[in-house]
């Protein structure tokens, strides 16, 4: 149910969002912190990275499902599909 | 990263490899902070009192145990030491002398806690020692000690540094005058 899936193309770009947003808001955060000598400023401007970054991936926006995958019909339904077509041809021989 | 909650999990999981980076960085920080503390202690008087131990010591029943009674003064400016990652100060007073016996004693005279970098320059006159000052012979004579000013730096986050001032010149202390009330 409350699964939001995305395509394999979001997946990647999701993952690299996560690490890279993180990761350069953990540096912003120290040079921050060490300029301004304040040690919760830096916490602060971290725990704002990971909002952001929740933010921009938790959700399965659009621009995460822009490449769905074209999956191959499922096989039980390929051979009803089979068996009706040969059917409906017996039918119109007999006719 | 498919669904919802694998894509809340892993940006849980990562930032919490990211925030021990963040606190590794701000602990090693602190070494390259440059800082220049200074402090000097001066030891105004020393008085030499006889009296008991506490109680709870075995020889309890004899007066004659040597108490050193110290009156010292302290300037020191301990402000460069507050820097970010600073939480608090520990400093204390330490005497040190050597003895025949024992080659090195040191007696916490006085200590402190500072909190803020506006208590951290600190001008005082008076103090008292806040411990006993009694050596291990449990007598004073024929010894000399110096002082000096010690500090810890509590971090936010990291180690636990410690310092101190240069110690001043030797004390020496007098004969007994006195009985300790």
């Amino acid at each position: 149910m409350l699964e939001y899936h995305i395509d394999f193309q979001g997946q990647n770009l999701a993952e690299q969002i996560t690490q890279g947003v993180i990761s350069i808001f953990g540096v912003i955060g120290f040079l921050v912190g060490i300029v301004f000598q304040d040690i919760r400023l830096s916490l602060y401007i971290f725990v704002a990275g990971i909002a952001l970054t929740a933010l921009l991936v938790v959700p399965a926006w659009p621009y995460l499902n822009k490449n769905p995958q074209q999956w191959l019909p499922s096989k039980a339904k390929a051979a009803k599909a089979a068996a009706l077509k040969e059917q409906e041809a017996t039918k119109e021989k007999i006719a | 990263m498919n669904s919802l909650q694998n894509r809340a999990n892993a940006v849980m999981a990562f930032s919490i490899s990211a925030i021990f980076c963040l606190l590794g960085a701000i602990a090693l920080s602190a070494f390259i902070i440059p800082t220049s503390p200074n402090g000097l202690v001066a030891v105004n008087s020393i008085k030499v009192v006889t009296g008991r131990y506490d109680k709870t010591w075995f020889d309890y029943k004899t007066r004659d145990n040597q108490f050193a009674n110290t009156v010292m003064q302290i300037d020191a400016d301990l402000s460069s030491l507050f820097h970010w990652n600073t939480k608090q100060l520990f400093i204390y007073a330490v005497a040190e002398y050597s003895t025949p016996t024992h080659s090195k004693n040191q007696i916490v005279l006085w200590d402190s806690i500072i909190k803020r970098k506006s208590d951290a320059v600190i001008r005082k006159k008076g103090i008292k020692n806040k411990y006993s000052v009694i050596d291990v012979n449990k007598k004073w004579t024929d010894i000399h000690a110096n002082v000096s000013l010690h500090w810890n730096i509590v971090p936010y986050v990291g180690f636990m540094t410690y310092g101190h001032s240069q110690a001043s010149e030797p004390y020496a202390f007098p004969l007994p005058s006195g009985i300790q009330t």
